[in-house]
């Protein structure tokens, strides 16, 4: 959460369940932060479509720890 | 695999010009909101550009570049006896724009010359190409030329391509020298089942009956035509982080190298964040992996040729430099190569905006 939070440079605080959509920050520049962070944070190479197939935090969640 | 060694070829200058024409991603405030801008700025790193004026082609940069290197190389213009201009923006559909230089140029009739269509990776198969070429010593000296001005395809609202584009043209001399110590070492691979994440759809035969010429909406929410260039962003950053990190590291295994061996680490410059990632995966300095995508934007095939001539000029034309580079992007397409540079001619950048006025 707080490693998504830094990578897209999101304040505040809001769920897991959060849909991604609702942050501005979720653009193509933040799909970039994100896949940045997942690699390097968690050496996860996720695709562009896994990436944009996350409507949650929590789906994003899932995609890292399968 | 395409992955190799080629011998005797000493790479004697290498020279740029970009046009004379600087801009600054801060104008755009206005026409796309300074949040963007300034958004667009911070991920890629890029301040400002140089971008051709009207008139001009990448052939038109290309050509100076290599009128002012042979001049500084002294070389007797029918001792060339090969051009090969790789370009994606070319002056004519046919004939290839390396015939038009070899006129321009003034070079014999004793000479071979081609295009080919790359980008990014461009200075790696040209380097390549080049050193093929003199393998048999009938050609015993070459220019590689390079050259990519892009703003005319690119739509004028599209700030995803907008902002990053710089033009630039550059000149490779090469020489058979069978002195050489220094071989050079190659991988080169391609993935062209992604040949969409990076295309210009309309303008060739593909396409050519339904291409819509006007701007209109697409679906990534950019606006512009089917003649303007496309690229899905996402895609392309992903296959920089990872396939070429890997295809670096598999090049090092093969040649049994090491990071250390090499003075510098010189990458296509996309935007500042992805030379800094993939210097970082393979475990490279940061200060041994020169940046000037600040300065310059993404100047295609140009961008290894510019970071020679202006970020390690000194070091080429006085010493012995060892170079790791990699060159990635459009096709896809990329390579690595491990080249070493000694007592090279560099002119000084060149800045201008003329251009052939017989075309």
């Amino acid at each position: 959460m707080e490693k998504f939070k830094d990578a897209l440079d999101i304040v505040g605080e809001f769920d897991i369940n959060v849909e991604l959509e609702e942050f501005n920050e979720w653009d193509s520049m933040g799909y970039i932060s994100a896949m940045s962070m997942l690699d390097e944070e968690y050496g996860k190479e996720v695709n562009a479509n896994q990436l944009k197939a996350c409507k949650t935090l929590a789906d994003l969640y899932e995609l890292v720890s399968k | 695999m395409a992955i190799g060694e080629l011998k005797n070829v000493a790479i004697k200058g290498i020279s740029c010009c970009l046009p004379d024409n600087k801009v600054l991603n801060t104008d755009y405030y206005e026409k796309f909101g300074k949040e963007l801008v300034d958004k667009v700025i911070k991920m890629t790193g890029i301040n400002t550009r140089y971008t051709a004026i009207k008139e001009q082609c990448a052939s038109d940069l290309a050509y100076t570049a290599a009128e002012r290197l042979i001049e500084k190389l002294h070389w007797d213009k029918g001792t060339i006896k090969s051009l090969i201009f790789l370009t994606q923006s070319p002056d004519y559909r046919k004939p290839s724009t390396a015939c038009v230089l070899q006129h321009r140029l003034q070079l014999s009739e004793y000479c071979a010359a081609f295009d080919v269509n790359l980008g990014c990776s461009a200075f790696i198969y040209g380097t390549f190409f080049g050193s093929l070429m003199m393998s048999n010593n009938d050609i015993n000296r070459m220019l590689v030329l390079i050259g990519d001005a892009g703003s005319i395809n690119i739509s004028p609202e599209d700030h995803s391509s907008i902002l990053l584009h710089g033009s630039a043209g550059s000149a490779i001399a090469l020489e058979y020298d069978p002195e050489v110590n220094n071989s050079i070492k190659y991988s080169l691979k391609t993935d062209g089942s992604r040949f969409k994440s990076l295309y210009t759809p309309a303008g060739a035969f593909r396409n050519a009956y339904t291409a819509r010429k006007e701007l209109y909406l697409h679906d990534d929410g950019i606006t512009r035509s089917d003649y303007h260039n496309f690229m899905n962003g996402l895609d392309i950053f992903q296959f920089s982080i990872t396939k070429v990190p890997k295809t670096i590291k598999e090049f090092l295994k093969h040649y049994k190298l090491e990071n250390d061996m090499f003075d510098y680490l010189l990458l296509h410059q996309p935007n500042k964040f992805i030379v800094k990632k993939v210097a970082q995966k393979i475990g490279f300095p940061s200060e041994k992996t020169p940046i000037n995508v600040d300065k310059f934007g993404n100047c295609s095939g140009s961008s290894i040729p510019l970071l020679i001539v202006d970020n390690i000029k000194t070091e080429a034309e006085n010493g012995k430099i060892r170079l790791l580079a990699s060159g990635f992007g459009v096709g896809l397409s990329w390579g690595v190569m491990d080249l070493t540079l000694e007592h090279i001619a560099i002119p000084d950048i060149i800045y201008s905006n003329e251009y052939y006025t017989e075309g």
